[in-house]
């Protein structure tokens, strides 16, 4: 494994609305196998900066590269099939089942579902939940779905935001050895939880 | 059989007296403060005096029967049903009326065209008093669909914009990522005809074979009239619903696939 490989870099970002300044002259870079985390006070700060590396929002100047490739309409598709996005409040109206299947079926994707009672059965959920609504989960296990789904997904960079913000001590500590012990994974994300930003190598801070 | 050409004329002193029954359901709406009354007596106003216009009007082009005349007012009518669906949608007429425009278009000439010229088979395709009355029945009765279905497509892909941004960071091509949004649209929208076309003739009997029997043609007649109209109506619906979808989605949209905020009117 190289771990000097280049997967993100964000440089000179700015973002403001209206009046509001969300980020100014921001830049940082994630390498392969790097668990970074951007830390600031509350608000849609850093939510915001994540669903711009994402194409779902636009900065005001600055860029953002993954793999060499710089964000724009031609490579919104490489980004996106490349990356796993785990949104913070991410509500879903719909059986947990069809998350799983969706992902599975989409025609740019390959992905398996072998794994899938595995990481159920290690992220402490019976198989029951896959019969359930989204909207009818816990906090807590909407994170455990979103992360379980980011896995099979087996993407280069995991872009988690707040991801353990709502899961009781005994799963979080669970969920973070799980993320942090895996050197292969790359996450960006965003947290106020001490557990989890003690673990990152990276801490920027908005 | 011996049918009467004409219908009995309803006296315009009989007409306007008539009005006056409207005090019951005023009365009904006023006991339960329902504030409905200024609402109704302005829609009661404007269908009598737009219908009385309309009917003066259809008087003169029935008599000139000019295919260009007959054509424009065709027109006229698909541009009103365009402003008004963009209208009721609360979208922008900006980005919406253009491609509603084109879809309640295309259908309506794509439908009137194969029944006029091919089931009717009618040897002046223009004639005043099969185009206009049949193309007034498709609008207005696919313009309900085509509001439910937009209003569902954006209006809820905005609510649900988190679910929909989760779909394609999950690898789904835009097509992927839209089509529940379309297919709910549809169902929400199509459903109740569905439903009411199941129960056609039992529960109601539809206004054109009615209109058709009181105007002294046989019930046959009427209702083969009647059945081609339901088919038509919903073939030519379903179509412009798919067509007004299809071409806004390419202005409603950047090229991110993110759903522009501005094609929604401020409220």
């Amino acid at each position: 494994m190289n771990n000097d490989e280049l997967l993100l870099s964000v440089e000179n970002l700015s973002k403001r609305f209206e009046d509001k300044i969300i980020t100014q002259q921001l830049s940082f870079s994630v390498f392969k196998g790097e668990k970074v985390a951007l830390k600031g006070t509350s608000g849609q700060g850093k939510s915001t900066i994540l669903n711009i590396i994402l194409g779902f929002g636009f900065q005001d100047s600055g860029t953002v590269s993954f793999k060499n490739r710089t964000l724009s309409p031609e490579n919104i598709n490489f980004f996106r099939t490349n990356i796993a996005w785990l949104p913070q409040s991410l509500s879903l109206d719909t059986k947990v089942e069809n998350v799983f299947t969706n992902v599975k079926n989409y025609k740019n994707n390959r992905v398996s579902l072998d794994k899938l009672d595995e990481l159920l059965l290690f992220f402490n959920l019976s198989k029951d939940i896959l019969k359930q609504n989204f909207q009818k989960l816990s906090g807590g296990e909407r994170q455990r779905i979103g992360i379980i789904n980011a896995m099979l997904l087996n993407r280069e960079l995991m872009i988690l935001d707040e991801p353990v913000s709502a899961m009781d001590a005994g799963i979080k500590t669970k969920t973070i050895d799980f993320l942090f012990n895996n050197p292969e994974l790359t996450i960006l994300s965003t947290s106020h939880d001490e557990e989890w930003l003690s673990r990152c190598h990276k801490i920027i801070e908005i | 059989m011996n049918h009467m050409d004409t219908t009995i004329d309803i006296g315009w002193f009989e007409l306007i007296v008539s009005h006056l029954l409207l005090i019951i359901p005023l009365l009904i709406f006023w006991y339960y403060k329902t504030k409905l009354l200024k609402d109704t007596i302005i829609a009661m106003l404007r269908m009598s005096v737009q219908l009385i216009l309309v009917g003066f009007y259809l008087e003169y082009v029935f008599r000139w029967n000019n295919a260009y005349i007959n054509l424009l007012w065709v027109l006229i009518m698909v541009i009103v049903s365009a402003v008004t669906i963009t209208q009721k949608t609360g979208l922008k007429l900006r980005f919406f009326l253009v491609p509603n425009f084109v879809a309640i278009f295309v259908s309506l000439f794509v439908i009137d065209f194969l029944f006029l010229g091919y089931i009717v088979k009618l040897d002046y395709a223009f004639d005043a008093r099969y185009i206009i009355p049949i193309s007034g029945m498709i609008l207005g009765n696919s313009m309900q669909n085509n509001i439910i279905s937009l209003n569902y497509m954006y209006n809820d892909l905005n609510k649900n914009e988190i679910q929909y941004q989760y779909a394609l960071a999950c690898g789904a091509s835009f097509k992927e990522a839209i089509t529940p949004y379309i297919s709910e649209g549809l169902r929400k929208s199509f459903n109740p005809t569905i439903a009411k076309t199941a129960v056609m003739g039992i529960i109601s009997l539809p206004g054109t074979m009615t209109g058709q029997i009181i105007g002294g043609s046989s019930p046959t007649t009427a209702i083969k009239y009647q059945i081609m109209l339901v088919l038509m109506i919903f073939v030519s619906s379903v179509l412009s619903v798919f067509l007004s979808i299809v071409i806004a989605n390419r202005f409603a949209f950047d090229k991110y696939f993110n759903l522009r905020k501005e094609i929604f009117v401020k409220k």
